[in-house]
């Protein structure tokens, strides 16, 4: 099957009947409820923008498995440019879409597992790569969405899962049959899962022996008997069933669109099983998947700092100070911190490596720093989003007030600004800035894909402490500096010392060593 | 046993490649080059990088030598261990390579 359009996708949705909870109802029709449309609408543009001629560079591919032309959502990293060019596609839809368009959580669990299970099944002779590769074609074949579900809700976190009081609160494997598995628990905050087709589940966590129902990683459709979506709630979301100007971004909405994801009870055949047991590879699926995940917000964020810079600037204008020395400067140290974030991504891409899998993997340490900056330097661009536009994004009259026949017109002439800018176009730029710099996106920047601590333990394990002591105690002369000393014989020589006195140095210095 | 080691340049290694091949200059009695001349391939090239992007990993470098072993920081042909047994490691796959290439000799 052909890659799909952003409607073939919308309209592939209407298929799946999951089970799917929003303020206290079971929602009909994802695609139709006013409340998911945006996000809907964001994860559709992952697969439009492959058809366009001039994105198709980066949002296209070629299978390793059939050579076929696939989706880079669906792509298993052949080199390092396929690394590389899926943080440009990250960049590209954080532009096109000021949102998460969420796809990439199950590209990254596509990578993760690809290339843990070879390395499960190369220990244990098992067959979770094989069966996983056939997952894969079919991922492929049929352009298809799935969400990467790793976080638990975790209960008690100072227990381990064994050890909690409610043994679900980690998702875990209650049965073993001869045709599959019954898996029962939960998974929180898990992005784009309502209108995803597939869910991947992966461990959130080091496994001991234990622990090892709970070291547990499969795919099932969205709409599994036994599953149910409870869908999270977000900054100003009722704001969507109003008419869209006070939305802010009501075409695609804000943050991804997450949901509580229950499993009470479901069955998985063993084909889509992927891990079940390995307790000792929980941590490098966590890790493998987490690095690639990381990876991409270096992406996906800059590219909406892109969108709140540009809507900073356009404010700015529309005031009349855009020549002023601290909004340049502003804007100035704005896209400075984008780009530093930008650079980490392209870095740790440039810097990856194959895995005995064949599958590239970013460099972990540098994608740890890249997602570490950006749970910053995303509060800081937003910070002086603010700045730049004003106490208005808090306290802007609504667009009911806006249309009314009587008052309408005051607002009409009190936000107006510069001469060109309607009031109208103002207001709709205010409330992008709202919901961008205020809302639920400075927290996921902040959670997603693993909180600070997360970060600093891999940059902790990757920093290589003991080398750079080795590196200090050369330069501060308490250990041997081989090529100095090189350096200084060849200066001796120049000063006129013989030979032989340069041989009774080094019998000297050896003797010194013994 | 003609041997030709290739170091990546060592812009931020994990390992202290000098010291792994030191250790292999003090052990073995093979002749270890740095800088071969000519175009014959050597019995053996290890190339040795210093971490796992092994930058230095191109088929010019492969077409250096018969067999090759290849270090990417604390992977050794896929086994990831510390320097220490890296460094066993490496000597084990040298010597069980030369016994492969002295039969091979006999039987010819
Ligand atoms: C918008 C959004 C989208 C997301 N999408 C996905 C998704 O698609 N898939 C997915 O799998 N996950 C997703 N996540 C989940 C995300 O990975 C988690 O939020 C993150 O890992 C933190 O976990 P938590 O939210 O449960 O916080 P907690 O685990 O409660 O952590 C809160 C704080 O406690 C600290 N802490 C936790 N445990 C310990 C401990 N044992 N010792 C010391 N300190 C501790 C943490 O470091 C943190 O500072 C998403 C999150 C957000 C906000
Ligand atoms: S926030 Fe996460 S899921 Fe959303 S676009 Fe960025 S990396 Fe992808």
């Amino acid at each position: 099957m052909a890659m799909k359009t952003g409607n073939q996708y919308i309209e592939s949705l209407r298929k799946l009947k999951p089970k799917v909870y929003c303020f206290g109802e079971q929602v009909e029709s994802v695609v139709d409820y006013p409340l998911f449309k945006p996000h809907v609408h964001a994860a559709a543009m992952t697969y439009e923008l492959a058809h366009k001629p001039e994105f198709q560079e980066i949002m296209t591919a070629t299978s390793h498995l059939t050579g076929e032309n696939i989706n880079r959502f669906t792509h298993i990293h052949q080199d390092t440019e396929d690394l590389v060019k899926k943080v440009r596609m990250m960049r590209l839809l954080g532009q096109r879409t000021g949102t998460c368009f969420q796809r990439c959580v199950g590209l990254d669990a596509l990578n993760g597992i690809y290339v843990t299970s070879y390395d499960i099944d190369r220990k244990y002779g098992s067959r979770y790569h094989e069966h996983f590769r056939a997952f894969l074609q079919y991922v492929q074949r049929n352009d298809l969405m799935s969400a990467g579900a790793m976080s638990d809700p975790k209960g008690d976190r100072s227990l381990r899962p064994h050890e909690q009081e409610d043994p679900d609160v980690y998702l875990r494997v209650v049965e073993r049959q001869s045709d599959g598995i019954i898996v029962r628990g939960a998974k929180a905050h898990i992005t784009g899962s309502i209108n995803s087709h597939e869910i991947i589940t992966m461990p959130t966590r080091a496994m001991g022996s234990e622990d090892k129902d709970y070291a547990l990683s499969f795919s099932v459709p969205v709409d599994t008997k036994g599953i149910t979506l409870i869908f999270g709630r977000q900054t100003n979301d009722t704001r969507r069933l109003e008419s869209g100007l006070d939305a802010g971004n009501p075409k695609y909405g804000i943050v991804g669109g997450e949901a509580l994801i229950i499993f009470d009870d479901v069955f998985v055949p063993w084909e889509r099983v992927f891990m079940c047991g390995e307790h000792e590879f929980a941590l490098e699926l966590v890790e493998t998947f987490a690095g690639y995940h990381r990876s991409n917000y270096g992406g996906c964020k800059v590219g909406l700092a892109d969108v709140v810079i540009g809507a900073s600037a356009w404010i700015a204008e529309s005031n009349g100070i855009e020549k002023a020395y601290n909004i340049r400067n502003t804007l100035t140290e704005m896209v400075s911190m984008a780009e530093t974030c930008w650079s980490c991504a392209l870095a740790c891409s440039y810097e990856g490596y194959q895995t005995p899998s064949g599958a590239y993997i970013i460099n972990p340490l540098l994608a740890n720093v890249e997602k570490l900056n950006i749970t910053r330097f995303t509060y800081e661009w937003m910070r002086l989003a603010q700045d730049i536009a004003g106490g208005i994004i808090i306290t802007l009259p609504s667009e009911r007030d806006y249309e009314h026949p009587e008052i309408g017109k005051f607002i009409d002439k009190y936000i107006r600004g510069r001469k060109g800018f309607s009031t109208r176009d103002r207001i709709r730029m205010y409330r992008l800035i709202e919901n961008m710099a205020v809302g639920a996106g400075l927290p996921e920047a902040m959670q997603g894909a693993g909180s600070p601590t997360a970060m600093k333990i891999m940059i902790g394990r990757g920093a290589n402490i003991e080398r750079k002591k080795e590196l200090a105690k050369v330069i501060a002369g308490i250990e041997e500096d081989p090529y100095f000393e090189e350096i200084t014989q060849v200066d001796a020589k120049s000063k006129g010392k013989s030979e032989a006195e340069l041989k009774g140095k080094k019998k000297a210095k050896a003797k010194r060593k013994k | 046993m003609r041997i030709v080691v290739k170091y990546c340049g060592n812009c931020n290694p994990e390992i202290n490649s000098p010291r792994i091949i030191s250790h292999l200059m003090r052990t073995l009695h093979d002749e270890i080059i740095f800088h071969p001349e000519g175009k014959k391939p050597a019995d053996l090239l290890i190339i040795i990088c210093g971490c796992r992007k092994a930058c230095v990993d191109r088929p010019d470098v492969r077409a250096m030598g018969v067999r090759a072993i290849l270090i990417k920081g604390r992977w050794i042909q896929e086994l990831s261990c510390g320097e220490v047994v890296l460094t066993r490691l490496l000597l084990q796959k040298i010597e069980s390579m030369k016994g492969k290439i002295a039969s091979q000799t006999k039987e010819m």
